[in-house]
Order: C-alpha cells, then sequence, then structure tokens
C-alpha cells in the first residue's frame, strides 16, 4: 500500500511544504528529473523490453520447434556453425562488435544471451524476498528461538563469500541453469531475511499489530497486511539494485564456466572464451564484459537514486 | 564598561532543498565584561542557533550576515585560522546534549588535558604533563566532581549526565575564556542536579568574572541566573533588559504572556494561563511582526510592517506599541 | 582500570564462543546441503569415488570405509571433528590427503588476497574522507562515479583491463603467473612465497613475486573499494555534525587535529567490521582473478576442481575459505573493541 502512496506522493514534513508551495510530488516526477535516475531507467528500459521481446521469440520458436524465430531480429545467427572464414574478425560495420573463435557474431550473440541473464536475475531476487521475507518476518515476528537460529544461520551466510559458496553448490546439484539459480537464490535469501526481521522488529511495537488483532483480524492477515507492506518499501530500493548485483554473480559464475549449456551464449563465458584470445582479438572478451557493466550500471544509478528518494535524502 | 561582545543586526540563514530559511533576524545586542544574560525562547525560536552563529560553528549549510564584535574584531567575516584562535580561549561553548558532548572513544581526563595543552600552547608556556594534570584534577574539584582523580580515567560513557555536564564546564574554566555560552545546558538533567549545576556556573562566574550567556527556554532559571534577560521568538530579538526590570514590568506582549503562565501559587487561581496559538514554522512566518497572530494588542500595523527595536528606558523592545520605528531592512 | 579490563575478558570470551559456533553452524549448512543433494549413502560413496566407472562392490567398500550409512550426526561429529584437526579426507582425483593440496594453494591465495584487503579498505577510507570533506563538491560526485562503474565492473573487466593497460600496452608490469617462471623459487620455509623469499634473501624472487602481485591486488581493490567509501562517507558525515566534534573546534583544535584524532577515530569504527566482509569479498574476487592471471592458488585449484568435478576438494575449499571468513570477521570484532569502548558493555 505505502508503496503506491509513496508512488503517487506524500511524504509527510517535506511534503507539506512542496505541496504548499505547489510542486509536484510524484516519486515518479522526481526520479525522472534527476539525470541519475533518468540514466539508469533507460538503460534497464532497454535491457528489459529486448530481453522479454527476445525471450518471448525464443519461446515461441521452442514451441513451435523452429529456433530460427529465436534470432529473427538479430542481425546474424548467434548459434551458426562454426566458420572459418568469418572467425575472429574486428569490429566492423557488418559485425558491430567482432566475431569470436567460431565466426558467430558477437554481438548478436550478446542480444540473443540478454533474456537468460533478466530471467535470472528476476528469479534469484524474487525467489530471495519471497523465501526471507517469510523466515525474517515469522523471526522477528515471534522471537524467541527461532529468532536466534535465524540469526545465527544469517550470519554464517552473510560473512561467506557467496560466489564460492555458490561454485560448490551449483557443482554439486549439477550441470545446467536451473542449479545456478537454485544456488543463487540459497546464497541470496538471508540479505533479505535480515532485511525483513530488522522491519518487522520496528513494525512489530508500532500499534497496529494491537489493534487488528483486537479488532479480531487473524493473525496471518497482520503480518502480511501490515508488517510485510510496509516492510517492502525500503526492501524495494534494495532490490532494485540487488538486479544488478545477481546479474554481476551470474556472469561471473558463467565465466568460470558454471551453469551454461553450449552453444547457447552466456555473456559471463563469453569473456572467458575470449580471454584465450586476448589481447590480440580483444573485443572477444571486452565487448561481453562492457555489456554486463553497462546493464548492471543501469540497476545501480535506478537503484541508488531510487533509495534516496524513498529514504527522503532529497539533498545529499 | 566596554562590551565584551556586540551582536549588529545578526541573521542567519540555513540552505534547504526547499529554498534559503531564514532562523535568525537582525539581532542587535551589547554583551558587557563580567555580566550573565539569559537567552530566553521556546524550542525553535532560533537560540541554539544563534550560539553556534557566534561561535561559527553553523552547519555547512548555514549563512550569516551582520557583524558580531568581539574585543574589536568582527568574527563573522574572520577567516577559519583566526577564529580558531578566538575559539577555546576567547568563547566557548557548553552544549545541551551531555551524553553527545564529550569524545567516545577517549579518555575523560586526556580531553581535558587537551584542552590545557591549548591553552598554554596559545599563551606560549610549555606544556607540562605534571603540572597540567594537577590543574584538570583542581577544576574537576572546583566543580564539584567527587573523586577527580578516578574521572580522569574514565570514558564518557561511564559517567552520568550530571557529570559530564560538569566536566564540560571543567573543560571550559581550563580554556580560561572571556565569553563562556551554555546552551540549555540543564534541560538534559534532573532537576535536583540542574539547581546544583546552576548554582556551580554562579558561583564560576562570579569568581572569574567572564561573561556568560546562558540559553534557556525556562524563566525561572533565567532568573535566578541572570543579570539581564533577552527574550528571543521566531528568531527575532523581543526584548532586552535588565532581568529585574523585565521581570516586574515586562513591555513586550510575549514577555508578558510568558510571565502569565507561571502558575501563581495562590489559591485562587483557577486555570493556568497560557499563550494561545503555537509559535510560527520558519518555513511559513507570518507578515508583519511574527508575533502578531498571537497577541492580544496587536492592531493592523503590526499584521502588515514587522516592528525595527526600539529604546525604551534602557529596554530594547520589538513592539508598535511602544512607538513607530519601522524595521529597516537594507533591501 | 581493572572494570574495563574484565569487561574485555567477559567480551573475548563471548566473542570465541560465537566464532566458533558460527563456524560449527557453517560445516553445519554445508553438510545439510551436500545430504539434500546427495541423499543416500550410495550418492556420497559415488561422489567419492570420483570415476565414472564403479562397481557395486565398491560402492560399499566407500560406504564402509567412510561410514557413510552411520547415523547423520554420527556423521556429522565426525565431520566437523576432521575438518577442526584438519583431516579433509582423500582427494578423489589425486588420491593424496587433500589437506597436503590445500597447504600448498592456501599460502598463495592468502598473501595477496590479505594485501588485496588492506588496499581495498585504505582506498575506501581515503576516497570516503575526502568525499565526506567535500561533500556536495565536484570531488564528491567524481568519487561516487568512479566507485559506482567499480562496483558494477565485473571482476574479469577489471583484471583484463588492467592486463592490457599496464601489461600489453605500456609494457610495465608482468601478465601472468606468480612470479618469474624462469627464477627457481626459495626453499618453502612458511609457503607464503613473499616471506619465504625474504627468509633466504632471494631478493629478485622477491621483487618479481611483487611485481606480479600488483595487478590482481589491484583489480581486487578497485573493484571492491567502493563498499568502503559509502560507509566511510556517510560515517564520516554523522560524525561531523556530531557535538563532539563542535567541542572539538570549541575547545580551539586545529582543523587538522579535529578530523584526525576526532573524526576519524570515530568515522572509522564501523569500517572496522567492514574489513571483515571486505576480506570475503576479496576472496571471492581471488577466484576469478587467478583464473585471468593464471595466478596458482586456492582460487585457481578451486577452478580445476569444478572443471574436473573433484567433489572432495570443492568441499574442502569452501570450508577453508568459510573458516579463514569466520576468523577475520572474529578479528575485526576484537578490533571494534580495542577501539569502542562502549563494546565492551555488551
Amino acid at each position: 500500500m505505502n508503496i503506491l502512496k509513496k508512488a503517487l506522493g506524500f511524504r509527510d514534513d517535506v511534503d507539506a511544504v512542496r505541496s504548499a508551495k505547489g510542486e509536484n510530488l510524484s516519486t515518479w516526477y522526481y526520479l525522472l528529473h534527476k539525470k541519475q535516475a533518468v540514466v539508469g531507467i533507460a538503460i534497464i528500459a532497454m535491457f528489459l523490453v529486448w530481453s522479454t521481446v527476445e525471450g518471448i521469440m525464443q519461446l515461441l520458436g521452442g514451441y513451435a520447434r523452429d529456433p530460427s524465430l529465436g534470432w529473427l531480429l538479430l542481425p546474424h545467427n548467434p548459434i551458426s556453425s562454426p566458420s572459418l572464414t568469418t572467425s575472429l574478425l574486428p569490429p566492423s560495420l557488418r559485425y558491430p562488435m567482432g566475431t569470436n573463435f567460431e565466426g558467430q557474431d558477437i554481438f548478436s550473440r550478446l542480444l540473443y544471451a540478454a533474456p537468460k541473464d533478466a530471467f535470472a536475475a528476476f528469479v534469484v531476487v524474487l525467489s530471495a524476498v519471497a523465501l526471507g521475507s517469510i523466515l525474517g518476518i515469522v523471526a522477528g515476528y515471534y522471537g524467541g528461538w527461532m529468532d536466534e537460529i535465524l540469526m545465527r544461520i544469517t550470519d554464517a551466510f552473510l560473512a561467506f563469500p557467496g560466489l564460492v559458496l555458490a561454485i560448490a553448490l551449483s557443482v554439486l546439484i549439477g550441470p545446467g541453469f536451473s542449479s545456478v539459480l537454485i544456488a543463487l537464490t540459497v546464497i541470496w535469501w538471508p540479505v533479505y531475511a535480515r532485511l525483513f526481521r530488522g522491519q518487522t522488529l520496528t513494525l512489530k511495537y508500532r500499534g497496529f499489530v494491537e489493534i487488528s488483532r483486537l479488532f479480531g483480524v487473524s493473525e496471518a492477515k497482520v503480518l502480511f497486511r501490515h508488517i510485510f507492506m510496509n516492510a517492502l518499501d525500503p526492501v524495494i530500493a534494495y532490490m532494485a539494485l540487488d538486479f544488478g548485483t545477481v546479474i554481476l554473480t551470474y556472469s561471473t559464475l558463467a565465466f568460470l564456466g558454471i551453469g551454461i549449456q553450449p552453444p547457447y551464449p552466456e555473456w559471463g563465458s563469453m569473456a572467458s572464451n575470449g580471454l584465450s584470445f586476448f589481447p590480440s582479438a580483444w573485443w572477444y572478451t571486452f565487448f561481453p564484459s562492457l555489456t554486463i557493466l553497462l546493464v548492471v550500471i543501469g540497476f545501480i544509478l535506478f537503484g541508488d537514486s531510487f533509495q534516496d528518494v524513498i529514504s527522503g535524502r532529497v539533498i545529499d | 564598561m566596554t562590551a565584551s561582545l556586540s551582536i549588529r543586526d545578526l541573521t542567519v540563514y540555513y540552505k534547504t532543498p526547499l529554498g534559503l530559511v531564514q532562523v535568525l533576524d537582525g539581532l542587535t545586542a551589547d554583551f558587557e565584561q563580567g555580566e550573565t544574560v539569559a537567552v530566553v525562547g521556546e524550542s525553535g525560536s532560533g537560540k541554539s542557533t544563534m550560539g553556534f552563529a557566534i561561535t561559527r560553528l553553523l552547519p555547512p549549510t548555514g549563512v550569516v550576515e551582520g557583524s558580531i564584535l568581539f574585543e574589536g574584531q568582527d568574527l563573522v567575516s574572520m577567516p577559519q585560522k583566526k577564529l580558531r584562535d578566538v575559539r577555546g580561549t576567547g568563547i566557548f561553548m557548553v552544549m545541551q546534549d551531555p551524553f553527545s558532548s564529550l569524545n567516545p572513544v577517549k579518555k575523560v581526563g586526556l580531553q581535558l588535558l587537551e584542552a590545557v595543552q591549548i591553552r598554554m600552547e596559545r599563551r606560549g608556556e610549555h606544556f607540562d604533563y605534571g603540572s597540567a594534570s594537577k590543574e584538570v584534577l583542581k577544576r574537576l574539584y572546583d566543580v564539584k566532581l567527587p573523586d577527580p582523580a578516578i574521572i580522569m580515567t574514565k570514558y564518557p560513557y561511564q559517567l552520568s549526565g550530571g557529570q559530564i555536564q560538569r566536566v564540560v564546564i571543567a573543560m571550559g574554566l581550563l580554556l580560561e575564556p572571556k565569553i563562556i555560552i551554555a546552551d540549555e545546558p540543564t534541560s538534559a538533567l534532573d532537576v535536583s542536579i540542574q539547581a546544583q549545576v546552576i548554582a556551580l556556573l554562579k558561583e564560576l562566574q562570579q569568581q572569574y568574572g567572564m561573561t556568560l550567556i546562558f540559553i534557556t527556554h525556562d524563566l525561572a532559571v533565567a532568573n535566578v541566573v541572570s543579570d539581564k534577560v533577552l527574550i528571543l521568538y521566531a528568531g527575532r530579538l523581543m526584548e532586552f533588559g535588565d532581568k529585574r526590570g523585565i521581570i516586574q514590568k515586562p513591555m513586550h506582549p510575549y514577555t508578558q504572556g510568558l510571565l502569565k503562565s507561571f502558575p501563581s501559587g495562590s489559591y485562587r487561581e483557577k486555570e493556568l494561563y497560557s499563550l494561545p496559538g503555537m509559535p510560527p514554522s520558519f518555513f511559513s512566518l507570518p507578515v508583519g511582526c511574527k508575533f502578531s497572530d498571537r497577541c492580544p494588542y496587536a492592531f493592523d500595523r503590526c499584521f502588515k510592517e514587522e516592528p525595527g527595536i526600539l529604546d525604551v528606558e534602557g529596554r530594547a523592545v520589538r513592539c508598535f506599541l511602544y512607538g513607530g520605528a519601522r524595521k529597516n531592512r537594507v533591501a | 582500570m581493572k572494570a574495563v579490563e574484565s569487561n574485555f575478558l567477559f567480551f573475548l570470551i563471548r566473542r570465541v564462543v560465537n566464532a566458533f559456533i558460527t563456524l560449527i553452524l557453517l560445516i553445519l549448512i554445508v553438510f545439510v546441503l551436500i545430504h539434500v543433494i546427495l541423499p543416500t549413502p550410495q550418492a556420497m560413496a559415488k561422489v567419492y569415488i570420483g570415476g565414472a566407472h564403479y562397481t557395486t562392490a565398491a560402492l560399499n567398500a566407500v560406504i564402509a570405509r567412510y561410514g557413510l550409512d552411520q547415523p547423520l550426526y554420527v556423521q556429522f561429529m565426525s565431520y566437523v571433528y576432521n575438518a577442526l584437526t584438519g583431516n579433509f579426507g582423500m582427494d578423489s582425483l589425486y588420491r593424496v590427503p587433500e589437506m597436503q593440496l590445500l597447504d600448498k594453494f592456501i599460502p598463495i591465495t592468502l598473501e595477496f588476497v590479505l594485501i588485496a584487503t588492506v588496499l581495498q579498505v585504505f582506498l575506501g577510507v581515503l576516497t570516503g574522507g575526502l568525499a565526506a570533506m567535500w561533500r556536495g563538491g565536484v570531488p564528491d560526485w567524481v568519487i561516487k562515479a568512479l566507485y559506482l562503474v567499480a562496483w558494477a565492473a565485473p571482476v574479469f573487466l577489471l583484471a583484463t583491463l588492467m592486463q592490457f593497460v599496464f601489461a600489453y600496452d605500456l609494457k610495465v608490469l608482468p601478465a601472468l603467473n606468480l612470479a618469474n617462471p624462469t627464477l627457481t623459487p626459495p626453499k618453502a620455509i612458511t609457503g607464503y612465497p613473499l616471506i619465504d623469499a625474504a627468509l633466504s634473501g632471494d631478493w629478485p624472487y622477491f621483487d618479481s613475486v611483487l611485481k606480479h602481485m600488483v595487478l590482481p591486488v589491484f583489480s581486487i581493490a578497485i573493484a571492491g573499494f567502493g563498499l568502503t567509501t559509502r560507509m566511510m562517507r556517510s560515517s564520516s558525515v554523522e560524525v561531523f555534525d556530531k557535538d563532539y566534534v563542535k567541542l572539538a573546534y570549541m575547545k580551539g583544535m586545529s582543523n587538522r587535529r579535529v578530523l584526525f584524532g576526532t573524526v576519524f577515530r570515530n568515522a572509522m569504527i564501523p569500517i572496522i567490521t567492514l574489513t571483515a566482509i571486505q576480506f570475503g569479498f576479496a576472496v571471492a574476487g581471488a577466484v576469478v582473478i587467478e583464473d585471468v592471471f593464471l595466478y596458482k592458488g586456492m582460487g585457481f585449484f578451486l577452478y580445476q576442481s569444478v572443471t574436473n568435478l573433484d567433489y572432495v576438494a570443492i568441499l574442502s575449499t569452501t570450508i577453508i575459505i568459510g573458516i579463514s571468513v569466520i576468523v577475520a570477521n572474529f578479528v575485526a570484532d576484537l578490533l571494534y573493541a580495542v577501539v569502542d569502548p562502549r563494546v565492551r558493555l555488551e
């Protein structure tokens, strides 16, 4: 509820004065006027729109048993058969980012691989939030030994470099995309559990919990409507940033060869393969890495501005 | 007697995301050497700002205009390096919240010794740890702290609010400043401790002859402590003069209201008087006299123009009831 | 004084117990995860054997040998005991005690990861402090832009960029390896290349190791310093507004004295905890860095194990890394208490 309210306006003191001055209060208004946020939103929009479109094309291609639907929109076939003649060509008009060892256009491959990263980001973050919120809220609300255990577990997870655990888990579970997603979710939820727990602790004593209970509202409803929805506000800002971080981690795993399924391209694994031809065919490793950088920056810029707005840090 | 501190037309703004907000306006007052002036105002009247403006320790969002003359030099236009020399041995300030006044990671004794070191450096004396420690102990004793030697080894978090305030006062004494500004030094303390700290300040001030500017919201405390009283409302000086005069015969309607609010202690008093309305926010000050919306005597002119400071029988008053002086602003 | 000392002692004991519990918990988590993924003794045995071909008899032999059919809590306890005494079993691939392999690689990675952590924190504190001093101004947002880009860049991008510019283009630093391969390494006394070289007086080798370390260390440091910058900046800004800073100025202390004696000391307190996190980050980065720079340490070992599906190695490496991070956190906690006396009460 509050997120909607925030999106449409309303933030007490500063707002009171601003509305008195006749200024537009909407969060989106503010965001759209901050350069940093605009750039971020632009990048994210391009990334998400493209990923959705291309993703749908690839799905359709799968259903129709015609994989070429997947590269209908691309300049070149990203998984064309290896060809010596077009191998390792530098960037040109024809191949804007050059070609790889198998002679495939790198630009097309990057575009082709985009939906996977977007999908991974969403699945991991949303799953982590779902899992983390349930555990965090329950622990924060009921306290006691449940809380203690949760705290210890999250402590153990948070100290640990996630990448290493993700590597170990992915390998153990088995090769493939889904094992990476599972592994990432496993290492991702503790942060959200902590966040939601912290919020729950603050919100627990706010009074509307007791009042709702007095009115006979069931506990689950209380937990969801009041605590979860209110706790969500600051968490959403963090989530925006986190999408980028997941993409970063996912690409790094792909770089190490985890979760990839040849011949399907992955940004990270392309960068890794390109290393063998570095520095002569520098484009092979650079462009995939730069793409990752660009997309992640987009999320960071947006997430950062979003956090500023939500927390009212309007000046700094 | 030459004034030790002269404030002329002091105006302070804060830069906020909503534009410049004026907090202090046209403050003009003289503080004589050796006297105690109580600056009385409600919360949000700008009194802390005044203290920080004088010591030039406003946050970066603060803008100061006007002049503050201390020993013949203007503090507003003084460069930071010279200001440093004024602070400490020239002007010192005791702050409101004792629990955040001292550096939490250093022992109390060390922080006091630092003060001594600064004073000695300024006077060209050689810093001697032994004699400095003795001085610190003596001062801690002066502020009536039991076991000064033990206090010196403690960290701030181990002391109570009252003890910390005394430590800070001791620090002030060690620096031997000409002026001490005390910003609500007793507001965070229990009433019984309050009385002790106030008595202490009074004693020390008389003993060492420094000028004490005592900022408070409590007229009763002001009455006990001061020689002169300055009434501050919405960042403006409303009345300033001899304490006895103000208490017995207040001129400004706001002062009158404040005094009326005191319980008279008589059986016949049925209701406690309180001033109607609320002090204005600095974001939306009324046009004209800032007290006009709450003043029982306000007339036409009060709502249109802001009165200037008038000199009436040796007292400074900002009210049209006493004359027609218009507030002069350099456009 | 006595009261303070005994406070500290209690604090110390509490922290040790805490670290120990977290350690056990970490091993427990790994243990649980393993058993969720490989639920039957047979599945586990297959992993231990590691090859593609096995007979039922061989499987049973492994189960019997490693006690894979014992009750879980028994297995767990023996696993913990083994982990703590350095017995990580036999490597599936090389058929030698795991610890032998680990012993070779741990020091190499630890050496440069520690240096990278120090560098990260240093960069972060410097930039964060500067950003706070000139907050709102040009240096502030330039620093912010820098660390955002550095943070968003995958570690391998930074590594390859640095390789490209400094090794291949400008040719001032070596591109790959621990040290010049034509030099013979000094006698392995501690296993730490720099220390061994220094102890043996083998200065050419020392010099070579140092030079080869520059790019990897800087890649990690640049990728990760942003975290500290952010914290340092907000911490400094917070401290700056505090009354005791005003009091310091009020005493007449010079700007420099206030900054270093009061502001810094207080602002840096949260950084100490952050250092442990930066250490974890550096370790994670090491995995990638060692691949790019062909630096033969733990990361390299882990990567090889992944490629070769050497499960015992993978698990042991994970646990070792976990232990080191917990130790780092513990040290950070202790330092925190030394610097901030208020904490000792908790």
